[in-house]
Protein backbone atom coordinates (compact mmCIF):
# COMPACT_ATOMS: atom_id res chain seq x y z
CA UNK A 1 0.00 0.00 0.00
CA UNK A 2 1.08 3.42 -0.40
CA UNK A 3 0.97 5.85 1.85
CA UNK A 4 -0.13 9.74 1.02
CA UNK A 5 3.28 11.14 1.78
CA UNK A 6 4.66 9.15 -1.24
CA UNK A 7 1.48 10.71 -3.60
CA UNK A 8 2.45 13.96 -2.49
CA UNK A 9 6.01 13.55 -3.08
CA UNK A 10 6.82 12.46 -6.03
CA UNK A 11 9.76 10.24 -6.01
CA UNK A 12 12.86 12.74 -6.81
CA UNK A 13 14.26 12.51 -9.78
CA UNK A 14 16.80 10.64 -10.50
CA UNK A 15 20.56 12.33 -9.68
CA UNK A 16 22.11 13.76 -12.49
CA UNK A 17 25.21 12.12 -13.57
CA UNK A 18 27.16 14.99 -13.32
CA UNK A 19 29.19 16.35 -16.13
CA UNK A 20 28.92 14.51 -18.90
CA UNK A 21 32.19 12.65 -19.78
CA UNK A 22 34.22 14.00 -22.17
CA UNK A 23 34.13 12.01 -25.57
CA UNK A 24 37.10 9.70 -26.41
CA UNK A 25 39.49 10.73 -28.28
CA UNK A 26 39.96 9.36 -31.95
CA UNK A 27 42.52 6.86 -32.61
CA UNK A 28 42.54 5.49 -28.92
CA UNK A 29 43.20 1.99 -28.26
CA UNK A 30 40.08 0.72 -27.23
CA UNK A 31 38.00 2.44 -29.82
CA UNK A 32 38.86 0.35 -32.93
CA UNK A 33 40.06 1.21 -36.41
CA UNK A 34 37.95 3.41 -38.71
CA UNK A 35 36.13 1.45 -41.44
CA UNK A 36 35.72 2.09 -45.07
CA UNK A 37 32.56 -0.03 -45.80
CA UNK A 38 32.22 -1.87 -48.34
CA UNK A 39 29.64 -0.21 -50.21
CA UNK A 40 32.01 2.78 -49.90
CA UNK A 41 34.04 3.87 -52.78
CA UNK A 42 36.92 6.05 -52.67
CA UNK A 43 39.08 8.34 -55.29
CA UNK A 44 41.47 9.71 -53.88
CA UNK A 45 43.91 9.89 -51.24
CA UNK A 46 43.26 8.77 -47.60
CA UNK A 47 45.48 9.77 -44.60
CA UNK A 48 45.12 10.05 -40.83
CA UNK A 49 45.69 9.27 -37.29
CA UNK A 50 44.20 5.97 -36.25
CA UNK A 51 44.16 2.32 -37.44
CA UNK A 52 41.86 1.78 -40.48
CA UNK A 53 40.12 -1.17 -41.97
CA UNK A 54 39.43 -0.68 -45.50
CA UNK A 55 36.80 -2.99 -46.74
CA UNK A 56 35.38 -1.07 -49.77
CA UNK A 57 37.12 0.08 -52.92
CA UNK A 58 39.95 2.91 -52.62
CA UNK A 59 41.60 4.31 -55.21
CA UNK A 60 44.74 6.73 -55.17
CA UNK A 61 46.96 6.93 -52.13
CA UNK A 62 46.94 5.51 -48.09
CA UNK A 63 48.83 7.14 -45.83
CA UNK A 64 48.74 5.94 -42.08
CA UNK A 65 52.50 5.70 -41.73
CA UNK A 66 52.06 5.59 -37.51
CA UNK A 67 48.86 3.40 -38.34
CA UNK A 68 48.00 -0.18 -38.88
CA UNK A 69 46.02 -0.36 -41.92
CA UNK A 70 44.26 -3.47 -42.99
CA UNK A 71 42.40 -4.45 -46.15
CA UNK A 72 39.52 -6.47 -45.16
CA UNK A 73 38.14 -9.59 -47.66
CA UNK A 74 35.90 -7.38 -49.11
CA UNK A 75 38.68 -4.51 -49.71
CA UNK A 76 40.07 -3.62 -53.04
CA UNK A 77 42.68 -0.82 -53.31
CA UNK A 78 44.34 0.42 -56.21
CA UNK A 79 46.97 2.57 -54.08
CA UNK A 80 50.02 2.53 -52.72
CA UNK A 81 49.53 1.75 -49.15
CA UNK A 82 51.98 3.24 -46.30
CA UNK A 83 51.40 2.02 -42.77
CA UNK A 84 52.97 0.83 -39.68
CA UNK A 85 52.10 -2.58 -40.00
CA UNK A 86 49.77 -3.70 -43.53
CA UNK A 87 47.39 -6.48 -43.42
CA UNK A 88 46.23 -7.68 -47.02
CA UNK A 89 43.06 -10.54 -46.38
CA UNK A 90 41.55 -8.70 -49.72
CA UNK A 91 43.24 -7.34 -53.13
CA UNK A 92 45.34 -4.60 -53.50
CA UNK A 93 47.11 -3.83 -57.03
CA UNK A 94 49.79 -0.85 -55.85
CA UNK A 95 52.65 -0.70 -53.35
CA UNK A 96 52.96 -1.31 -49.80
CA UNK A 97 54.89 0.65 -47.28
CA UNK A 98 55.04 -1.25 -44.00
CA UNK A 99 57.18 0.45 -41.08
CA UNK A 100 57.08 -2.61 -39.45
CA UNK A 101 55.43 -5.47 -41.24
CA UNK A 102 52.97 -6.18 -43.95
CA UNK A 103 50.98 -9.98 -44.07
CA UNK A 104 49.06 -11.30 -46.81
CA UNK A 105 47.19 -13.43 -45.32
CA UNK A 106 45.66 -16.48 -47.20
CA UNK A 107 42.83 -15.03 -48.93
CA UNK A 108 44.89 -11.79 -50.00
CA UNK A 109 45.99 -10.88 -53.54
CA UNK A 110 48.69 -8.25 -54.22
CA UNK A 111 50.22 -7.16 -57.37
CA UNK A 112 52.72 -4.56 -56.58
CA UNK A 113 56.33 -4.09 -54.69
CA UNK A 114 56.37 -4.31 -50.55
CA UNK A 115 58.69 -2.57 -48.35
CA UNK A 116 59.01 -3.58 -44.72
CA UNK A 117 61.43 -5.25 -42.53
CA UNK A 118 58.92 -8.18 -42.33
CA UNK A 119 57.11 -9.31 -44.99
CA UNK A 120 54.58 -12.51 -44.36
CA UNK A 121 53.49 -14.57 -47.09
CA UNK A 122 50.58 -17.18 -45.89
CA UNK A 123 49.70 -20.01 -47.67
CA UNK A 124 47.03 -19.62 -50.21
CA UNK A 125 48.13 -15.89 -50.50
CA UNK A 126 48.81 -14.43 -54.11
CA UNK A 127 51.48 -11.76 -54.55
CA UNK A 128 53.03 -10.51 -57.71
CA UNK A 129 56.10 -8.19 -57.22
CA UNK A 130 59.37 -7.43 -55.54
CA UNK A 131 60.35 -7.74 -51.56
CA UNK A 132 62.43 -5.20 -50.34
CA UNK A 133 63.23 -6.34 -46.63
CA UNK A 134 65.90 -3.54 -46.10
CA UNK A 135 69.69 -4.45 -45.11
CA UNK A 136 70.40 -6.89 -41.85
CA UNK A 137 71.87 -4.46 -40.27
CA UNK A 138 68.37 -3.09 -39.42
CA UNK A 139 68.16 -0.13 -41.20
CA UNK A 140 65.05 0.86 -43.62
CA UNK A 141 64.39 2.81 -46.06
CA UNK A 142 61.22 3.48 -43.80
CA UNK A 143 62.81 3.77 -40.30
CA UNK A 144 62.83 7.46 -40.76
CA UNK A 145 59.47 8.93 -39.76
CA UNK A 146 58.48 11.52 -41.92
CA UNK A 147 55.36 13.70 -41.16
CA UNK A 148 52.16 13.19 -42.92
CA UNK A 149 52.29 14.92 -45.59
CA UNK A 150 55.92 15.78 -46.49
CA UNK A 151 56.64 12.31 -47.80
CA UNK A 152 57.20 12.06 -52.08
CA UNK A 153 55.31 9.45 -53.74
CA UNK A 154 58.33 6.75 -55.10
CA UNK B 1 50.34 -35.50 -80.00
CA UNK B 2 48.02 -37.36 -77.30
CA UNK B 3 45.56 -35.91 -75.84
CA UNK B 4 44.29 -38.10 -73.44
CA UNK B 5 44.56 -37.12 -70.10
CA UNK B 6 45.50 -39.86 -67.40
CA UNK B 7 45.15 -39.30 -63.66
CA UNK B 8 48.43 -40.02 -61.24
CA UNK B 9 48.32 -40.92 -57.57
CA UNK B 10 49.60 -37.14 -56.32
CA UNK B 11 53.13 -36.73 -55.36
CA UNK B 12 54.84 -34.56 -52.97
CA UNK B 13 57.95 -34.95 -51.55
CA UNK B 14 61.71 -33.74 -50.28
CA UNK B 15 64.64 -34.38 -52.90
CA UNK B 16 68.18 -32.73 -52.70
CA UNK B 17 68.65 -30.00 -55.08
CA UNK B 18 72.34 -30.20 -56.34
CA UNK B 19 71.80 -28.13 -58.96
CA UNK B 20 70.75 -25.15 -56.13
CA UNK B 21 72.92 -26.29 -53.29
CA UNK B 22 75.86 -25.47 -56.16
CA UNK B 23 74.38 -21.98 -56.73
CA UNK B 24 74.11 -21.62 -52.90
CA UNK B 25 77.74 -22.50 -52.34
CA UNK B 26 78.93 -20.14 -55.19
CA UNK B 27 76.75 -17.73 -53.35
CA UNK B 28 77.26 -17.44 -49.71
CA UNK B 29 74.79 -15.88 -47.13
CA UNK B 30 76.24 -12.53 -47.38
CA UNK B 31 76.17 -11.66 -51.18
CA UNK B 32 72.58 -10.23 -50.84
CA UNK B 33 71.55 -11.55 -54.37
CA UNK B 34 68.72 -10.50 -56.34
CA UNK B 35 66.75 -12.69 -57.81
CA UNK B 36 63.68 -13.25 -60.44
CA UNK B 37 61.52 -16.02 -59.06
CA UNK B 38 59.20 -16.80 -62.03
CA UNK B 39 56.75 -19.33 -60.25
CA UNK B 40 53.93 -18.27 -57.47
CA UNK B 41 55.35 -16.46 -54.02
CA UNK B 42 55.80 -18.80 -51.06
CA UNK B 43 56.28 -17.48 -47.41
CA UNK B 44 59.43 -20.10 -46.79
CA UNK B 45 61.46 -18.94 -49.73
CA UNK B 46 60.83 -15.84 -48.83
CA UNK B 47 62.06 -16.26 -45.56
CA UNK B 48 64.81 -18.37 -46.85
CA UNK B 49 66.20 -15.96 -49.33
CA UNK B 50 65.66 -13.00 -46.52
CA UNK B 51 68.09 -14.68 -43.98
CA UNK B 52 70.45 -14.42 -47.46
CA UNK B 53 69.66 -10.43 -47.52
CA UNK B 54 68.14 -11.03 -51.25
CA UNK B 55 66.20 -8.98 -52.61
CA UNK B 56 63.22 -11.39 -54.56
CA UNK B 57 61.33 -10.34 -57.34
CA UNK B 58 58.14 -13.04 -57.60
CA UNK B 59 56.62 -12.92 -61.39
CA UNK B 60 54.28 -15.89 -60.88
CA UNK B 61 54.14 -16.00 -64.59
CA UNK B 62 52.31 -18.94 -65.00
CA UNK B 63 49.30 -18.26 -63.56
CA UNK B 64 49.34 -14.56 -64.58
CA UNK B 65 49.23 -15.69 -68.12
CA UNK B 66 46.54 -18.26 -67.27
CA UNK B 67 44.68 -16.19 -65.67
CA UNK B 68 44.53 -13.27 -68.45
CA UNK B 69 43.88 -16.11 -71.02
CA UNK B 70 47.06 -14.38 -72.92
CA UNK B 71 48.81 -17.56 -73.98
CA UNK B 72 47.87 -18.00 -78.12
CA UNK B 73 49.82 -20.36 -80.27
CA UNK B 74 48.53 -18.35 -83.18
CA UNK B 75 49.84 -14.87 -82.34
CA UNK B 76 53.26 -15.21 -80.55
CA UNK B 77 52.88 -11.42 -80.17
CA UNK B 78 50.40 -11.99 -78.02
CA UNK B 79 52.68 -13.54 -75.42
CA UNK B 80 55.38 -11.45 -76.21
CA UNK B 81 53.02 -8.22 -74.76
CA UNK B 82 51.72 -10.37 -72.16
CA UNK B 83 55.70 -10.77 -71.24
CA UNK B 84 57.03 -7.60 -71.55
CA UNK B 85 53.70 -6.55 -68.81
CA UNK B 86 54.30 -9.42 -66.62
CA UNK B 87 57.61 -9.48 -65.94
CA UNK B 88 60.00 -6.44 -64.45
CA UNK B 89 61.54 -3.63 -66.84
CA UNK B 90 65.05 -5.51 -67.61
CA UNK B 91 66.31 -1.86 -68.74
CA UNK B 92 66.11 -0.85 -65.06
CA UNK B 93 66.79 -4.50 -62.89
CA UNK B 94 69.01 -7.38 -63.07
CA UNK B 95 69.15 -10.83 -61.46
CA UNK B 96 71.79 -12.88 -59.89
CA UNK B 97 69.62 -15.95 -60.01
CA UNK B 98 66.49 -16.91 -62.36
CA UNK B 99 64.31 -19.53 -60.94
CA UNK B 100 62.21 -20.77 -63.91
CA UNK B 101 61.52 -24.11 -61.74
CA UNK B 102 59.30 -26.55 -63.94
CA UNK B 103 57.69 -23.82 -65.75
CA UNK B 104 59.38 -24.19 -69.43
CA UNK B 105 57.80 -27.29 -69.84
CA UNK B 106 54.50 -25.81 -69.82
CA UNK B 107 55.41 -23.25 -72.61
CA UNK B 108 55.80 -23.92 -76.39
CA UNK B 109 58.79 -23.23 -78.24
CA UNK B 110 57.89 -19.83 -79.68
CA UNK B 111 57.00 -18.83 -76.00
CA UNK B 112 60.37 -20.22 -74.58
CA UNK B 113 62.53 -18.28 -77.43
CA UNK B 114 59.96 -15.34 -76.45
CA UNK B 115 60.61 -15.51 -72.39
CA UNK B 116 64.39 -16.15 -73.29
CA UNK B 117 64.54 -12.69 -75.12
CA UNK B 118 63.31 -10.95 -72.00
CA UNK B 119 65.77 -12.88 -69.44
CA UNK B 120 68.37 -12.14 -71.65
CA UNK B 121 67.97 -8.42 -70.56
CA UNK B 122 68.25 -9.48 -66.75
CA UNK B 123 71.40 -11.23 -67.32
CA UNK B 124 75.27 -10.08 -66.37
CA UNK B 125 78.27 -12.01 -66.46
CA UNK B 126 77.44 -14.11 -63.35
CA UNK B 127 73.35 -14.74 -63.91
CA UNK B 128 72.07 -18.00 -63.51
CA UNK B 129 69.16 -20.11 -64.70
CA UNK B 130 67.46 -22.59 -62.55
CA UNK B 131 65.80 -25.22 -64.26
CA UNK B 132 63.62 -28.27 -64.01
CA UNK B 133 62.90 -30.16 -67.47
CA UNK B 134 61.28 -33.13 -67.00
CA UNK B 135 62.22 -36.61 -69.40
CA UNK B 136 58.85 -38.42 -68.48
CA UNK B 137 56.11 -38.87 -71.40
CA UNK B 138 53.64 -37.29 -69.65
CA UNK B 139 53.66 -34.58 -66.42
CA UNK B 140 51.50 -33.14 -63.98
CA UNK B 141 49.22 -30.55 -66.07
CA UNK B 142 49.92 -28.08 -64.22
CA UNK B 143 53.24 -26.63 -62.70
CA UNK B 144 54.27 -27.92 -59.38
CA UNK B 145 54.94 -26.11 -56.43
CA UNK B 146 58.34 -25.44 -54.77
CA UNK B 147 59.13 -25.07 -51.74
CA UNK B 148 63.17 -23.95 -50.79
CA UNK B 149 63.96 -25.62 -47.34
CA UNK B 150 67.65 -25.62 -47.54
CA UNK B 151 70.82 -24.50 -49.37
CA UNK B 152 70.25 -27.97 -50.88
CA UNK B 153 66.80 -29.26 -50.37
CA UNK B 154 63.36 -29.16 -52.00
CA UNK B 155 60.31 -29.66 -51.39
CA UNK B 156 57.71 -30.18 -54.39
CA UNK B 157 53.87 -30.80 -53.96
CA UNK B 158 51.46 -31.41 -57.06
CA UNK B 159 48.46 -29.13 -57.55
CA UNK B 160 47.18 -31.78 -59.42
CA UNK B 161 46.73 -35.27 -60.46
CA UNK B 162 45.73 -34.86 -63.91
CA UNK B 163 48.64 -35.35 -66.94
CA UNK B 164 49.31 -33.68 -69.93
CA UNK B 165 51.90 -34.71 -72.57
CA UNK B 166 55.46 -33.54 -71.53
CA UNK B 167 57.40 -31.94 -74.57
CA UNK B 168 60.45 -33.98 -73.39
CA UNK B 169 62.95 -30.77 -74.15
CA UNK B 170 67.01 -32.26 -75.17
CA UNK B 171 69.78 -30.39 -73.74
CA UNK B 172 70.81 -29.08 -77.35
CA UNK B 173 67.76 -27.88 -77.91
CA UNK B 174 66.47 -26.16 -75.12
CA UNK B 175 70.06 -24.62 -75.48
CA UNK B 176 68.93 -23.09 -78.74
CA UNK B 177 65.54 -22.37 -77.59
CA UNK B 178 67.16 -19.81 -74.95
CA UNK B 179 69.08 -18.27 -78.13
CA UNK B 180 72.52 -19.77 -76.95
CA UNK B 181 72.16 -17.33 -73.84
CA UNK B 182 72.57 -19.80 -71.33
CA UNK B 183 75.22 -22.67 -71.17
CA UNK B 184 75.03 -25.47 -68.57
CA UNK B 185 77.15 -25.00 -65.83
CA UNK B 186 75.59 -28.35 -63.76
CA UNK B 187 72.94 -31.24 -64.69
CA UNK B 188 71.79 -33.57 -62.43
CA UNK B 189 69.31 -36.29 -63.43
CA UNK B 190 66.37 -37.04 -60.48
CA UNK B 191 64.54 -39.70 -59.43
CA UNK B 192 61.17 -38.14 -60.00
CA UNK B 193 62.05 -37.74 -63.86
CA UNK B 194 63.18 -34.05 -63.93
CA UNK B 195 66.50 -33.11 -64.76
CA UNK B 196 67.86 -30.40 -62.89
CA UNK B 197 70.08 -27.56 -65.02
CA UNK B 198 71.96 -24.70 -63.43
CA UNK B 199 72.74 -22.73 -66.55
CA UNK B 200 75.31 -19.68 -66.77
CA UNK B 201 74.78 -16.75 -68.82
CA UNK B 202 76.73 -16.15 -71.65
CA UNK B 203 76.92 -12.65 -71.43
CA UNK B 204 79.79 -10.60 -70.45
CA UNK B 205 79.78 -7.69 -68.06
CA UNK B 206 79.11 -4.37 -70.04
CA UNK B 207 77.54 -6.22 -72.87
CA UNK B 208 74.39 -3.67 -73.84
CA UNK B 209 71.16 -5.03 -73.46
CA UNK B 210 69.57 -6.01 -76.95
CA UNK B 211 72.45 -6.72 -78.80
CA UNK B 212 72.82 -10.77 -79.69
CA UNK B 213 74.82 -12.86 -77.92
CA UNK B 214 77.72 -14.92 -80.03
CA UNK B 215 76.23 -18.21 -81.72
CA UNK B 216 77.04 -21.36 -79.64
CA UNK B 217 79.44 -23.64 -81.22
Amino acid sequence: MWKKSEESNPPAASPTAGPASPPKRSGSSSKGPAIIGPSIQIKGDVSGKEDLLIEGHVEGEVSLKQHNVTIGRSGNAKADIYGKSIRVEGKVHGNLFGSESVVIQATGTVSGNITAPRVSLENGSTFKGSIDMGASNGSHPLASHRPPGSAKRP
Amino acid sequence: MRSRLKLSEPEEGRYRSLGLKAWFDQNGPSSAPSILDLGPASGSNLSFFHEMGARLHVADLYRSLSETGERSREDPAVFERACSRMLPDPSSTSFDLILTWDLLNYFSEQEIRTLARHLRGYCRRRTFLFSLISIRHQLPAHPLSFQILDPGSLSYSVPSRVLRPCPEYKEPHLLRLLRGSFEVRRCFLLRHGYKEYLLASTLSDGAALGEESPPSP
